[in-house]
């Protein structure tokens, strides 16, 4: 009955994943040591956090059927310069101005890919490099270094769970909602299963895509912020892993990159999954290189089991 | 006319063929034979089999009993010309030429090719045009002309033409037909399908009429009269007129829709009409002659370069789909899948779907009234209750007609549209969907279908407008009109 449930006896990609993450996460509590350690937890909640945040936002943009956006990394850079900038006028302040700043430049994507009906990989690659060229001219390449107290969002709640990981909570929440329980979100699905029927049924297609871009822009904003609060620093190299990242855990965590199947938290979870093994990997031993080599055989995982399920469901019809 | 004689060999034969889908007969016993230097035109309503005949002719399908013999399938000498243009626009005349030519080896003979493919552009009727041309430049006739040429290339004997006429104008007719003859002057076997009768008695040295999978009819074309012809097509089961007697007949009431002078040219020119509440108009023609269109205009689908339609007194905004939505406009497309249905979403969320506003507040969803508005429209169109949760994908085509029909209720419209309201769907669902069309006109909805199909006219609508080639041709009661009468209109384009 549920949007987005390929069939009602099949579990949903997404369910899956939670079910794979708390059962990776409980065989590695009792067979790694230092796994299940408050500083361990921590550490995994900050470095799966703000690629969390990205991946929900960037969830928006492939479930209305347009793909990814490849100019995250360097948005979420952009925004590491903007929050170092203005942290002068304060922590909160300057996370709004990032944000502000970050929505509009999803937005103007959006504008592009809605109205003009143009593809969402090639705009989103130009403006990636109009991007990585104005933030060089800003910054001249150079490291800002923002004076100000970004301690609110280094803090931890109640000793264990960092302010990063609370509002990826938050934030995963407020969009789920969104997407699930509202007219546009419901609109945003429904543009992703058939464009052309949609288009039928007068649905606004252009202000839905900039909305989704938008929220992606919103979200990656926030993730550039906490990134930069964390050095109280921003430069053009930070956050060079939030684009790759994200598209990780939008496919992992169930989210169909035709369109129109998958939710917000689909992608969270599949963040967290990926994290998850993630820290596993190097909890066992393994280097920087072999997690990277984890990370993209389960991406490929994903897509062949994909690619097969589809098609015995297309045998069985 | 006569030019063939039964002493000349037959390049192609059919021989008892039989084609079953299932317990479904499609093609029944059909004996006939093509013969070199003769154009033979093969005719029947839509799903008399012609399509899968030649299918088998062709090679593409295979038949469940009987056999094809003949020189030319022994050589498999058979090109088929299909219907929807199967050129590629973006390469030029030679390059798409070369594509249809089979020999093999790595690097492609283009000088020999070259000379061959000027060969079969002059037979074909395109001498004129330069082989660099990109073939997206040529004008729809000349496209169709380049579709035979290809299958000149490999020195087919037989050509099997499907409906090479059906979207050109008069003058690119003539560019066709001169095509045709040249091929059977030049000892090819032409197999002519066509829905246009007029073309038959210009062109064909030999009709063969097929009907319901049988063949009712062959000859040489003298033998046959035009009411022959229709009365072969629609056989014994052609509807008394009286048959439907449903729809009373209420007092008219003034006209809900007036459309006044739409023009798109190519499609259609001037059209007008008007409905009235509680009817329903058919607009009655075949593949290519606007009756579809127009109705894509008045979704505001397909804007209209002149005229204006105006429903309930205000007029319609046919420029945007959105503007004639908000008037009250519906429109439930012929192409389920790819826009009628979100295939993979479930029936509750198809129904609510171009209706959001009425299941939600403040633009957040409430679940309740969403399964609410799906249950009682889907109990409008007879759909199951039970199965409200199901994705639609997996369902029949009656069932997602259903499911789209539902969808466009939901709106609550003033006006419904419908392309082909049941191409596709069992015969099981089709009583259902026009029973719910019917019930819906009777509340007041005023509802214009396109339909190429007769019985379909005389099940669901109670008026008919026949259009020919973009233009309106007449417009009748369903009830006191014979269905020769509409026939003769639509394939010819003359009143009778």
């Amino acid at each position: 009955m549920k949007l987005g449930a390929p069939r009602l006896t099949q579990p949903s990609g997404a369910t899956l994943v939670a079910v794979a993450t708390v059962v990776v996460a409980v065989v590695a509590g009792f067979t790694l040591d230092g796994f299940a350690t408050a500083s361990n937890f921590r550490g995994l909640s900050l470095s799966l956090s703000l690629i969390g945040i990205v991946a929900v936002g960037l969830s928006f943009i492939t479930i209305c059927g347009q793909v990814f956006s490849l100019s995250i990394s360097t948005l979420a850079a952009l925004s590491t310069i903007c929050f170092a900038s203005f942290l002068h006028l304060g922590a909160i302040e300057a996370m709004l101005v990032t944000i502000v700043m970050a929505t509009c430049l999803g937005a103007v994507q959006g504008f592009i890919v809605g109205h003009f009906e143009s593809d969402p990989i090639i705009v989103t690659i130009a403006a990636n490099a109009v991007m990585v060229g104005a933030g060089q001219l800003l910054t001249d390449g150079q490291t800002i270094m923002g004076i100000g107290d970004t301690s609110i969002f280094n803090a931890t709640i109640f000793n264990f769970l960092p302010v990063e990981a609370a509002i990826f909570l938050v934030v995963t929440l407020c969009l789920h909602v969104a997407l699930r329980y509202t007219v546009p979100g419901r609109q945003m699905t429904l543009l992703g299963l058939n464009d052309r029927a949609a288009r039928i049924s007068a649905i606004p297609r252009t202000w839905l895509i900039v909305s989704a871009f938008a929220i992606c822009g919103a979200t990656t904003g926030i993730a550039g912020a906490l990134l930069s609060a964390q050095s109280s620093s921003g430069q053009l190299q930070l956050g060079a892993g939030f684009g790759t990242g994200a598209i990780v855990a939008v496919v992992v965590g169930g989210v169909a990159v035709t369109g129109g199947i998958g939710t917000p938290i689909g992608a969270a979870v599949g963040a967290i999954f990926v994290g998850l093994l993630v820290n596993v990997a190097s909890l066992a031993g393994f280097d920087y290189s072999l997690q990277r080599v984890t990370e993209g055989v389960l991406v490929l995982a994903v897509v062949v089991l994909a690619g097969v399920y589809s098609r015995e469901s297309r045998q069985r019809r | 006319m006569t030019f063939s004689s039964a002493s000349t060999p037959a390049l192609l034969e059919a021989k008892g063929l039989s084609k079953a889908y299932g317990r479904v007969t499609v093609l029944d016993d059909v004996n006939v034979a093509f013969r070199a230097g003769e154009i033979h035109a093969l005719l029947g309503e839509n799903g008399a089999g012609k399509s899968t005949l030649v299918k088998i002719l062709a090679g593409v399908t295979a038949p469940t009993a009987g056999e094809v013999a003949g020189p030319a399938h022994a050589n498999r000498d058979v090109a088929m010309v299909f219907q929807e243009l199967s050129v590629i626009r973006q390469l030029s005349v030679l390059d798409n030429l070369v594509l249809a030519d089979r020999s093999k080896g790595v690097f492609v003979p283009y000088r020999r090719l070259g000379r061959r493919a000027r060969e079969v552009l002059a037979l074909a009727g395109l001498q004129s045009v330069s082989l660099d041309r990109p073939v997206e430049t040529l004008s729809l006739a000349e496209q169709q002309l380049l579709e035979i040429a290809r299958g000149l290339m490999r020195d087919a004997k037989v050509l099997i033409l499907d409906e090479p006429t059906a979207t050109l104008s008069d003058v690119e007719i003539q560019r066709v037909h001169a095509a045709a003859r040249r091929l059977a002057e030049t000892g090819h076997a032409v197999l002519y399908i066509t829905h246009r009768l007029g073309e038959v008695f210009q062109l064909a040295h030999h009709v063969t009429i097929m009907r319901s999978g049988k063949l009712v009819a062959t000859g040489p074309t003298r033998m046959f009269e035009m009411h022959d012809i229709i009365s072969h097509m629609l056989g014994h089961a052609a509807h008394d007129p009286l048959d439907v007697a449903e729809s009373e007949d209420s007092l008219l009431e003034a006209p809900t829709l007036e459309v006044s002078a739409l023009s798109l040219a190519p499609r259609f020119d001037d059209v007008s009409f008007s409905g009235r509440c509680g009817r329903i108009l058919a607009l009655f023609g075949q593949v290519g002659s606007g009756a579809d269109d127009v109705v894509r205009a008045l979704a505001g689908l397909l804007p209209p370069a002149n005229g204006n339609a105006m429903l309930h007194g205000t007029r319609l905004p046919l420029h945007s789909n959105a503007g004639t939505k908000r008037c009250g406009v519906a429109y439930v497309p012929a192409d389920r899948a790819t826009e009628g249905v979100f295939l993979n979403a479930s029936v509750t969320d198809n129904i609510s779907s171009s209706a959001l506003k009425r299941v939600s507040g403040w633009s957040v969803l409430q679940r309740r009234k969403e399964l609410a508005l799906a249950r009682s429209e889907a109990s409008k169109v007879r759909f199951a209750q039970a199965r409200i949760g199901e994705n639609v994908q997996a369902f029949s085509g009656g069932n997602q007609q259903k499911v789209a029909l539902a969808r466009a209720l939901a709106c609550v419209p003033k006006l419904l549209l419908m392309s082909e309201p049941t191409r596709g769907v069992d015969v099981g669902a089709r009583p259902d969907i026009y029973h719910s069309v019917r019930q819906m006109a009777r509340e007041g909805m005023t509802v214009v279908v396109s339909t190429s199909d007769l019985l379909e006219i005389r099940e669901l609508a109670d008026e008919v407008m026949t259009m020919y080639r973009g233009r309106v041709v007449g417009r009748h009661n369903v009830r006191t009109t014979k269905d020769p009468e509409l026939l003769e209109e639509i394939l010819r384009g003359a009143a009778a």
